[in-house]
């Protein structure tokens, strides 16, 4: 059962590529049509939606797997939760785009699930066994239920990064299209962090320092206090590392995680110049002309609809779902623990978005900001939470 | 000439008018997330593994630890401004609801059914069907009727509606957060809110924090995967009430027992502890043995006979350490058990004081002609129960329930209102609704095919600024 699982989940990480392409191709030249500030869908963009949807059922199929072959529901370490989560976008973009004729948004969640799904496929993909305090069928359905709310919130996301794409005159190199731009590039770095992620790892990379103990699993260009440089490996000829954390970065794996992210950084600056230089200008101009003629208001209007159709579905898995949770699992239904306490962060920010709206001059673009920037609040309390601060639900 | 007519503002006015603001509560809502996001950036007091926070931020996370705490961000959400932001939340949403359902509730009632016809062609949707007569009109209201409209006619004019209580969805979601706050203060009610752990030995009967029964730890299982992270813990518990066995249940983390509105959760574990040791009181250089004896740790007596022989215990230290001012126990767990002993009976005049170490810790050369040598014992687990109870519980889950059908209200439902005018051979039929634009066209153009009459159905001018 789980070998079948993994085949599947490899073909649902497929066809989320093939679809995202599909998408893409289908929106990029003058394939698309767009009139009176709307879209008609064409070939590529109707198979993409069928294979948008073989990649939804395949994957639910490789979830049942997982659950019978594992004996738990999958929704128990990062890599189960973040395949969850790349589902529930991809999900939420195919009954949304049942409704509300917007070929165009594929090529954006699209992307979106298949950048989500390939950062699930960093952490390592073992079958635990469970702590006690997991057994609980509330854990099951407070976890999905939340993932599910926040694959809609995702779909927001994606709406208000096309409406600002609409609005916003790129070709005057004024400050909202810098923004935009750097939102792309941050894009770049999410993918290009699942990028060298996934080729070491599908190497089996791993270097051990014999000072501290550490494990990198990524060639090792920064040391920890007490290193000798150049001691640990080489890439490209060049002893590694090359440098050491200063002497008060000496918590617990602070060496690795910095060394994580500069590599990340200067992975994403090369991806981003390529292709910066391939495309000979801002990259925004370029996306931007995927959604050019489309109506402002409508996709403003989708955005908020995302949100209005997945902020209770967040109320009721993140906020509710998870009381009734900790209160059978822990006997409390509030503790404040990070995990909690940020879920509760990121619903007062969707609650602040709603109120907002209500206020004159915060439909449209300003809205839009808060939508796309709720993105990474949502990857905070899912990764950041547990890389930066730890609680009872240290999944990872 | 124009006079200005203030509206004397005394304190009250002003105080209702702060707190009916929705800028006001957006500022507020935006304080408390950016207090709960302080607070996390360091584990919470009730988190960290020191009873000593004072001394465990600095020596832990250095001067931002020591500023962390010094400002109290290390029990935030205790803390006098964070709990003040709650309050002031919760006289916000009363306020600003009481501010505006009233008005809200008069002006659906006092609707027009004919309003000006300007009125109608300035609505966000707005289509006027020509060649239109009076059986347009009658089949329209019929469709709307058979959709569930509420219509109400007067002559060739009418006005349709459905879902009229979506725009109270809001109101019903704010009344739900004040339910849940009451709820959550509720604790403060004397009675109404225990957490407290206990501890109990394995045979042990313990009473239950803030009630009238008792718990017994028949067993305790804990059981570990290879790794060594735990698999199963479990407590073999029975609860005695007015001397009666009444109740018999493992309690499994996730299962507690539920009884008379306490919940007793398994919530941690002590590992084997001594509970009792046989020993056997015999002379150092014969080895001769002058008799045998059980010692109880949780029942100390001051004297234990053996044989003939009385052993008489001067001191006791369970959990021994050598302080500055001499020996001293660290707590009352037999964790380290040290006595001071003498042994009297025949043939002895004057007895000796002398040291007794059960785990045999320290060899000191004792004077003494006798020692005590154990041969045998028991050790036993002590479970970590949470003893919860909390009557807020129904009020908060109520309140939960009201927030959730508040919320399906507001955004899967939609007040839909559409208004029809016939004039001369027109029928001008104008739509709004509360949300959901594209849901409020499509229905309008479905309508207008069923009657026969196809229209091309756009928005007018929203968002066209
Ligand atoms: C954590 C606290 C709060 C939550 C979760 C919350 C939630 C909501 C939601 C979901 C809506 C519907 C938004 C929409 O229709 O787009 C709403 C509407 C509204 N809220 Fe709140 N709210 C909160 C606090 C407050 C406070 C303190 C005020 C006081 C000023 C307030 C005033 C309003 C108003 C005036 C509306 C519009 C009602 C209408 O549609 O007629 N809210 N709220």
């Amino acid at each position: 059962m789980l070998v079948a699982a993994e085949w599947l989940y490899g073909t649902a990480f497929f066809s989320y590529l093939v679809t995202s392409i599909l998408y893409i191709a289908g929106v990029t030249g003058k394939k698309i049509k767009i009139e009176n500030g709307t879209a008609a869908s064409n070939k590529w963009t109707r198979v993409g939606y069928w294979v948008a949807i073989f990649a939804v059922a395949v994957q639910l199929a490789g979830f049942l797997a997982r659950w019978i072959g594992g004996g738990h529901a999958p929704v128990s370490n990062m890599f189960e939760y973040m395949s969850f989560w790349a589902w529930a976008i991809m999900l939420a973009f195919v009954v949304i785009s049942a409704f509300y004729h917007f070929p165009i948004l594929g090529a954006f969640a699209a992307p979106t699930a298949l950048a989500v799904l390939g950062y699930a496929n960093v952490f390592p993909d073992v079958n635990m066994s469970l702590i006690p305090a997991l057994k609980s069928y509330w854990l099951y359905i407070h976890v999905t239920t939340a993932a599910l709310g926040e694959g809609v919130l995702t779909i927001a996301f994606a709406a208000a990064l096309m409406h600002l794409l609409v609005i916003t005159e790129v070709n005057m190199p004024d400050k909202r299209s810098k923004w935009l731009e750097f939102v792309l590039f941050l894009f770049i770095t999410l993918i290009g962090f699942v990028f060298i992620s996934l080729m070491y790892k599908v190497q089996g990379y791993h270097v051990s320092d014999p000072v501290t103990g550490n494990v990198y699993k990524l060639p090792p260009v920064i040391g920890s206090t007490g290193t000798d440089v150049g001691s640990l490996a080489t890439l490209f000829g060049i002893p590694l590392p090359l440098f050491n954390v200063p002497s008060w970065m000496t918590w617990g794996k602070a060496p690795i995680r910095l060394n994580t992210l500069l590599l990340t950084f200067v992975v994403s600056i090369i991806l981003y110049l390529v292709l910066r230089l391939l495309n000979r200008k801002p990259l925004v101009r370029t996306v931007s002309a995927w959604v050019k003629g489309l109506d402002a208001p409508s996709l403003d209007e989708l955005s908020y609809r995302a949100i209005a159709i997945g902020y209770p579905i967040f109320t009721l898995g993140a906020i509710v779902f998870a009381m009734i949770w900790a209160q059978e699992a822990w006997g409390s239904y509030w503790s404040w623990d990070p995990k909690e306490t940020w879920a509760l962060i990121t619903w007062l920010y969707y609650t602040l978005y709603l109120h907002l709206r209500l206020q004159r001059g915060w439909e449209g673009e300003r809205a839009s900001w808060l939508a796309v920037a709720g993105f990474v609040v949502i990857l905070f309390l899912l990764v950041g939470v547990n890389f930066l601060i730890v609680g009872l639900h240290a999944y990872a | 000439m124009t006079t200005v007519v203030r509206r004397r503002r005394t304190l009250t006015t002003w105080l209702w008018d702060f707190f009916a603001s929705i800028k006001v509560a957006i500022v507020i809502i935006a304080l408390i997330a950016i207090s709960a996001v302080i607070g996390t950036i360091l584990p919470q007091e009730n988190f960290i593994p020191s009873l000593n926070p004072g001394a465990y931020y600095p020596q832990t996370y250095g001067t931002f630890g020591e500023i962390y705490y010094t400002l109290g961000f290390s029990h935030m959400y205790t803390s006098w401004w964070f709990v003040s932001l709650m309050l002031l939340l919760g006289i916000s949403l009363i306020i600003c609801s009481l501010e505006r359902v009233v008005p809200l509730y008069k002006s659906l009632q006092r609707q027009q059914i004919k309003p000006a016809l300007s009125v109608i062609q300035r609505k966000e949707i707005y289509v006027p069907a020509a060649g239109a007569d009076e059986t347009a009109v009658d089949k329209l209201i019929e469709e709307l009727t058979r959709r569930k409209y509420k219509v109400r006619r007067e002559g060739t004019s009418f006005m349709a509606e459905r879902m009229r209580i979506s725009r109270f969805g809001a109101y019903i979601l704010h009344i739900g957060l004040i339910i849940i706050i009451l709820g959550a203060l509720s604790r403060l009610i004397p009675g109404w809110y225990v957490s407290k752990n206990i501890w109990v030995e394995e045979g042990q009967t313990v009473s239950v924090t803030g009630s009238e029964f008792f718990v017994r730890n028949d067993d305790f299982i804990v059981e570990f995967y290879d790794d060594g992270r735990p698999k199963h813990f479990e407590t073999k518990a029975v609860i005695i009430d007015g001397g009666q066995e009444t109740v018999k249940q493992s309690i499994i983390v996730n299962s507690p027992l539920k009884y008379k509105g306490f919940m007793l959760f398994q919530a941690n574990y002590l590992p084997p502890m001594l509970r009792t040791l046989d020993l056997e009181l015999t002379e150092k250089d014969s080895k001769q043995t002058l008799g045998k004896f059980t010692m109880d740790f949780s029942n100390m007596q001051t004297e234990y006979k053996a044989g003939e022989y009385t052993v008489r215990a001067l001191d006791y230290f369970p959990d021994f350490v050598f302080g500055n001012d001499g020996p001293t126990t660290r707590s009352t767990d037999p964790n380290n058990p040290v006595l001071l002993i003498q042994v009297e009976g025949p043939g002895i005049e004057k007895p000796l004081k002398q040291w007794f170490f059960p785990l045999n810790q320290m060899v000191l050369e004792q004077e003494s002609k006798y020692e005590l040598v154990p041969f045998g014992g028991r050790m036993v687990e002590t479970t970590g129960l949470r003893v919860q109870k909390d009557n807020g519980i129904p009020i908060v889950y109520g309140g939960s329930v009201v927030v959730l059908a508040g919320l399906v209200l507001v955004f899967y439902f939609q007040h839909k209102r559409i208004w029809g005018q016939l004039h001369d051979g027109v029928l001008h039929v104008g739509a709004h609704t509360s949300k959901n634009w594209f849901g409020m066209r499509k229905d309008m153009e479905k309508i207008f095919q069923s009657v026969g009459m196809p229209v091309e159905v756009s928005l007018n001018k929203r968002g066209k600024k």
